[in-house]
């Protein structure tokens, strides 16, 4: 049930752009975890980061010029996030330096590609670099 | 051998009849263990001196460091004239041409910006894609000539010239060759250091092997960065800067993306990359003969290089 009238805006995007990305099912089995995450000694992130499944939508704010790949808005499954960064699974590759405005189920926040991963061929794993962050009221 | 102090390696075949170097040149003398001067700065270089050092192909020769610019302005002044003269021999065009690039690059990457290196490989590459054809670069001389060390400045032009015998055999059009060639020269961008553009990072270099594994992987992403915010950069270069790594099978890096998603420039340049990668000495391991190195990546087809690349490189190159 929706809670404000942020979280029913919020509802109706997610229905009005239905998922269509392929959760490989090692990944799935993943998805159901919880919690902190644990740290690798080479990790350089300065922030930890929490397993959070949940529903985002991604809208294309800018791409770099030599590479205009604007995409349309998508549903996204968010896998994991942190006070820098989020990460999560799309159905299409993304490049670094793309900028995209993300909402999510507590916020609002544009974030910068910073890497993408391959997991099937319509899923990646895409982390962002949050640049702003505005959470709903 | 080092290079003594003072002095700056040149490709002997350089050193063109009836020309003059514009600054004093040394050999290396084998049995005194020291260089001798061979030319002085005014002299001219005769027909013998070249017949010498064609007879005597391992002969090192060297200029001024202080005169080093006058040994360039010598090459970019006259390289044009040379590789149209027919008196010349095939392999001293290819000679004056990479070391041209090397030379070029070079300082572009003193200029200590993205922008002043797109600039000389923008202006190294279309001079090889007007000239190239002409003088129809043959691989056997381009690997005699071509130098085989570590530096970033040897693998980028190396890479480029094995890209543009792969990309010229696959049929592409002048103008997708020059493009082939800048990204080539520019793919390993991401290696350099952050405020230190200036090539001095040699490749593979085991100076911190934890610092060596994270520039190793990330630099594909690193040149992406780097470049794509610069005027003149297109998708061509910066998908060979983004995806040298990736392999066909789908288990290379950054992305891990499979044959029909990689770019083709992007597949030239991996095998260009890593036939330069095992012909070229290492600080962790020798040189590999051509056909050693052919071994290697005839076991690599079809897995994580194109099959019909890596045949368009070698038919040059036999």
């Amino acid at each position: 049930m929706p809670r404000s009238s942020d979280d029913l805006s919020f509802d109706q995007l997610i229905r009005q752009h239905p998922l269509t990305l392929v959760i490989p099912p090692q990944i799935q089995l993943e998805l159901r975890e919880r919690g902190p995450m644990s740290t690798r000694i080479d990790d350089i992130r300065v922030a930890s980061r929490f397993r959070c499944r949940g529903p985002a939508i991604l809208e294309c704010v800018e791409s770099p010029i030599a590479l205009p790949r604007p995409f349309p808005t998508s549903q996204v499954i968010v896998r994991n996030l942190s006070r820098t960064g989020f990460s999560v699974l799309m159905d299409r590759e993304l490049f670094p330096e793309q900028i995209v405005r993300a909402f999510l189920s507590i916020a609002t926040a544009t974030a910068i590609v910073a890497r993408a991963r391959r997991l099937g061929s319509r899923c990646y794993d895409i982390g962002f670099r949050i640049k702003t962050y505005q959470s709903r009221q | 051998m080092m290079t003594p102090s003072g002095l700056i390696a040149i490709h002997p075949l350089t050193l063109v009849p009836n020309y003059c170097a514009g600054t004093n040149v040394y050999i290396w003398n084998e049995k005194t263990d020291a260089t001798v001067k061979f030319l002085s700065s005014e002299q001219l270089v005769t027909e013998s001196t070249l017949s010498f050092l064609l007879a005597n192909p391992t002969q090192k020769v060297f200029v001024d460091d202080s005169s080093y610019s006058s040994y360039q302005a010598y090459l970019f002044e006259n390289l044009e004239a040379w590789l149209v003269e027919p008196r010349f021999p095939g392999i001293l065009k290819t000679a004056v041409i990479a070391e041209c690039f090397h030379s070029q690059f070079t300082i572009g990457l003193k200029g200590n910006s993205i922008r002043s290196m797109l600039d000389s490989s923008s202006e190294c590459c279309k001079h090889l894609g007007q000239l190239g054809h002409h003088m129809q670069i043959n691989g056997r001389d381009l690997q005699r000539v071509l130098r085989h060390d570590a530096s970033f400045v040897t693998h980028a032009v190396n890479t480029a010239m094995y890209s543009y015998l792969i990309a010229e055999s696959l049929g592409y059009s002048s103008e997708m060759i020059i493009e082939i060639c800048v990204g080539a020269m520019m793919h390993d961008v991401g290696k350099l250091e952050p405020g230190s553009l200036d090539g001095t990072f040699s490749v593979g270099s085991t100076n911190s092997t934890e610092w060596m594994h994270r520039v190793a992987q990330s630099h594909p992403i690193e040149g992406f960065r780097r470049l794509c915010h610069e005027p003149g950069v297109t998708e061509t270069h910066l998908l060979m800067a983004y995806q040298h790594h990736e392999k066909l099978d789908g288990k290379g890096f950054p992305v891990g993306l499979t044959s029909t998603e990689i770019h083709d420039g992007s597949k030239i340049c991996s095998v260009a990359n890593r036939y330069d990668g095992l012909t070229s000495e290492r600080p962790n391991r020798h040189a590999m003969t051509r056909m050693g190195a052919f071994r290697v990546m005839d076991s690599e087809k079809n897995t994580a290089l194109n099959s019909e690349m890596i045949k368009c490189l070698e038919a040059a190159m036999t």
